[in-house]
């Protein structure tokens, strides 16, 4: 395989992101009501955690969002759409399938990195905009997290162009084929990227924006079909991260028997699965400790990344 | 319109998502809560459908009360767990049992949703002050900080601060009633960026002529454990603390198997392990402990040994040493004291 | 290549949509119109004194400038890292060199206490 991807017309392809972000928030919020029970050993009434999260979605639907004194209102309505927004970006250059992708951009890390930077925006305007303090903490303290996460994830996608030649996603994919996957000739790459993908996504331990203990940060202010909004975001993200994660460490679509969306499709939930899996067993971190790790230990690490992946491509 | 009308019958029978107010000695009603799977206890009021208000709310707390009961956005209910709704100004409010709580919890919040219940605010419908921002948004004026929308000033720089940057400080009072501090704790904060400049903490003390409340049934060393989870993101670890406190004959085995699923570097302390060491008498400087010794307590008590009742602290040697920290390293930081500041709400400790 | 970007406009473009539709839903357009007591930001029953909004503090600003240094740098590594195979070891060398400046600029903010927020 050569790397080049074939394209859908594009309205069709709008309705594939959508699609995909659709599943895979109905699947990642499943798995969260799954492992939620588990880890609160309720029993195994597997019924009852399958109904809830639905429920739970029906009951937002039926609620209000509130005023507070003076909102926003347009980067209120702006940031989780530009949220979601950016997950639907990221989806779009990733390889769905074998030779397939919703747009086969030739700098696919470039448009993932920017998707994740304007993702780091839309969090920071829906804590500013309700007008809130502690949703204002939150926005300030994600962006902190925010600053320190970006390099990493820029070393770990510049790594995996390394041996590909290319910034193409769909060529990532034919260099694992062509020589070993990711995960295992670059190893430290798969821990650093999932540490950008549970800070980007506001997930668990590293949920700088929305933590409980700033009263859900910049989330503490909405309700009804916006917070629903926000949530679905958080979810799409992880879907998006989860997906990127499968493409740029597992080889995507490649796999015996099955079809290419198939093995896609499995990766990617067992990543999620992982993720959310670590959502409910870490606590989270301070945001001080969160900075000083991501620069003194994850960054010389990427670095390390970096000079490992380089070596392995050369030789 | 039917779609809407089924979602409704849908969302009926969704957990109840439920505010909790929390007055003095009521750790016993949120480990209830905090257990049972047909409830969602939030860490806002904007994400509730029915507020609780639990234990002894002292005539003081009633103005900010009526507040919270405000933000749950409508329609909403209040149910009181054993107290006088109209004591409260909160007349609409259901009155019901610890016992029956949340079987009567399921029922009204089924009516608020299907739209047969719907408790009016009970704060002004009008702010009292003028609109005085000058253009849409309040942000005309000199400058950015020009406005004074609502008779409601901009935060401005203090005249000394901490760093000695001219930067904003926020002036705020949090609590009694919020979520992430203990209960009836209120914080007075002076707030550059997201660090505490200034702090005052106190709390609201019981009615002078209230009843003495009877010995509280839980565990409330486990119940604090388990705010402290829901604290760092750990929700379904804390239904498994709170279910813990609340069992009468707990058996040793139970904590220690609690114990090992979170006394982890990748658990519970990586939340807690990194907050600022403490220097208070009676209190373990270190954070991580605070919690292990609610576990060895709950330990003790389950083979048999009596129950020692934490020692009160001085909530201004607290404040002084909640200065300089993080918001969110505060907020935990007072959620491992939440046993010793419950103790000194009741009988306040001189500082030393 | 112009074709695929048009597509990644329209998948995106068509997702802001919709949430934006379903994040709009129900809000009152003024604020005005609600029930004052309702408004006030949650705080656990105080009502604020200021705004929230403010020129807020933020304690990692050295650390946002060390960033700056590596996100210029970040446009060099790009074309460097599709043409990395086929300069060789050179190329490794030469990026070692230069990431190994830039992170004299994060030993220094370490150094001066810029990843603490006391």
């Amino acid at each position: 395989m050569t790397g080049e991807l074939a394209a859908p017309h594009p309205v069709l392809g709008a309705v594939v992101v959508l699609g995909v972000l659709l599943v895979g928030t109905a699947i990642v919020t499943t798995a969260d009501a799954v492992v939620a029970d588990r880890v609160a050993r309720r029993g195994l009434d597997l019924r009852a955690s399958l109904v809830r999260p639905w429920r739970r979605i029906a009951l937002s639907l039926v609620r209000p969002q509130p005023a507070t004194e003076r909102p926003d209102w347009g980067l209120w309505v702006l940031a989780p759409a530009a949220y979601v927004g950016m997950a639907a970006m990221a989806v779009s250059v990733l390889p769905l399938g074998t030779d397939w992708a919703v747009a086969d951009v030739r700098t696919g890390i470039v448009v993932l990195g920017s998707a994740e930077v304007l993702a780091m925006v839309a969090v920071y305007l829906h804590g500013w905009a309700p007008n809130s303090p502690l949703s204002l903490v939150g926005a300030y303290r994600f962006v902190a997290a925010g600053l320190s996460f970006l390099l990493l994830s820029m070393f770990v996608l510049i790594a995996a162009a390394l041996p590909a030649e290319s910034m193409s996603l769909g060529r990532i994919v034919a260099s694992q084929q062509e020589g070993a996957w990711n995960v295992l000739r670059q190893p430290l790459g798969l821990p650093l990227f999932l540490v950008v993908a549970l800070s980007v996504s506001l997930h668990g331990p590293l949920d700088m924006a929305d933590g409980t203990d700033l009263a859900t940060g910049t989330v503490a202010e909405s309700s009804g079909p916006a917070r629903l909004a926000w949530e679905f975001g958080r979810r799409a993200m992880l879907t998006a991260y989860a997906l990127a994660t499968a493409v740029v460490f597992l080889a995507g679509p490649a796999g015996p028997v099955l079809p290419g969306w198939a093995w896609l499709a499995v990766k990617t939930v067992a990543v999620a699965v992982v993720l959310v899996w670590c959502g409910h067993r870490l606590g989270r971190i301070g945001i001080q400790r969160y900075v000083r790790i991501a620069w003194t230990v994850l960054l010389p690490l990427s670095f390390l990344h970096l000079a490992i992946s380089g070596v392995a491509a050369l030789a | 319109m039917a779609v809407m009308d089924r979602l409704r019958r849908v969302a009926a029978t969704a957990p109840v998502a439920v505010s909790v107010a929390l007055g003095h000695g009521a750790d016993a009603v949120l480990a209830d809560l905090r257990a049972d799977a047909r409830v969602d206890v939030t860490a806002s009021p904007r994400h509730a459908t029915v507020l609780v208000v639990a234990g002894h709310v002292p005539a003081a707390a009633v103005a900010a009360l009526g507040r919270v009961h405000d933000q749950v956005p409508a329609p909403r209910a209040t149910v009181v767990v054993d107290g006088d709704p109209a004591r409260l100004d909160l007349p609409a409010a259901t009155a019901t049992t610890r016992a029956a709580l949340v079987d009567e919890l399921v029922r009204v919040h089924a009516a608020v949703v299907t739209g047969q219940r719907h408790d009016s605010p009970v704060g002004p419908a009008d702010n009292p002050v003028d609109w005085q921002g000058i253009g849409p948004h309040g942000q005309g004026g000199e400058g950015m900080m020009g406005g004074v929308p609502w008779g409601r000033p901009m935060a401005m720089p203090p005249t000394v601060g901490r760093d000695g940057l001219a930067l904003d400080r926020l002036a705020l009072v949090v609590g009694p009633f919020l979520a992430v501090l203990p209960p009836m704790l209120e914080v007075e904060v002076g707030l550059q960026g997201d660090v505490l400049e200034e702090v005052e903490l106190r709390t609201v003390p019981p009615d002078p002529h209230a009843p003495t409340p009877p010995p509280t049934p839980v565990d409330s060393g486990l119940v604090a454990l388990a705010e402290l989870l829901a604290l760092v993101g750990l929700g379904a670890l804390a239904t498994t603390a709170a279910r813990l406190a609340r069992t009468p004959d707990r058996r040793v085995e139970d904590v220690a198997a609690l114990r090992r699923r979170i006394d982890r570097p990748w658990g519970l302390r990586l939340g807690t392990d990194d907050l600022d060491r403490l220097d208070l008498p009676g209190v373990a400087p270190d954070p991580t402990d605070r919690w292990r010794d609610w576990l060895a307590s709950a330990a003790s008590t389950a083979v048999g040994d009596a129950h020692h009742a934490p020692e009160p602290v001085a909530t201004d040697e607290v404040a002084a040493q909640l200065v300089g920290m993080e918001v969110g390293h505060a907020v935990l930081t007072l959620a491992t004291l939440r046993p010793q500041l419950a103790a000194s709400a009741v009988a306040p400790a001189v500082s030393s | 290549m112009l074709g695929a970007f048009l597509a990644v406009v329209v998948a995106t473009g068509t997702t802001m949509l919709l949430v934006g539709w379903l994040a709009s839903w129900g809000r009152t357009p003024d604020p005005t119109e609600a029930h004052w007591s309702t408004t006030l930001p949650v705080l656990g029953g105080h009502e604020p004194r200021v705004h929230a909004w403010n020129r807020f503090h933020a304690r990692y600003y050295p650390m946002a400038l060390v960033l700056m240094a590596f996100e210029m740098e970040m446009m060099f590594m790009y074309p460097w890292a599709v043409v990395f195979v086929e300069v060789g070891g050179r190329a490794l060398v030469e990026m070692g060199v230069f990431l190994a400046l830039l992170s004299l600029g994060v030993l220094y903010l370490w150094r001066e206490g810029g990843l603490s927020w006391q």
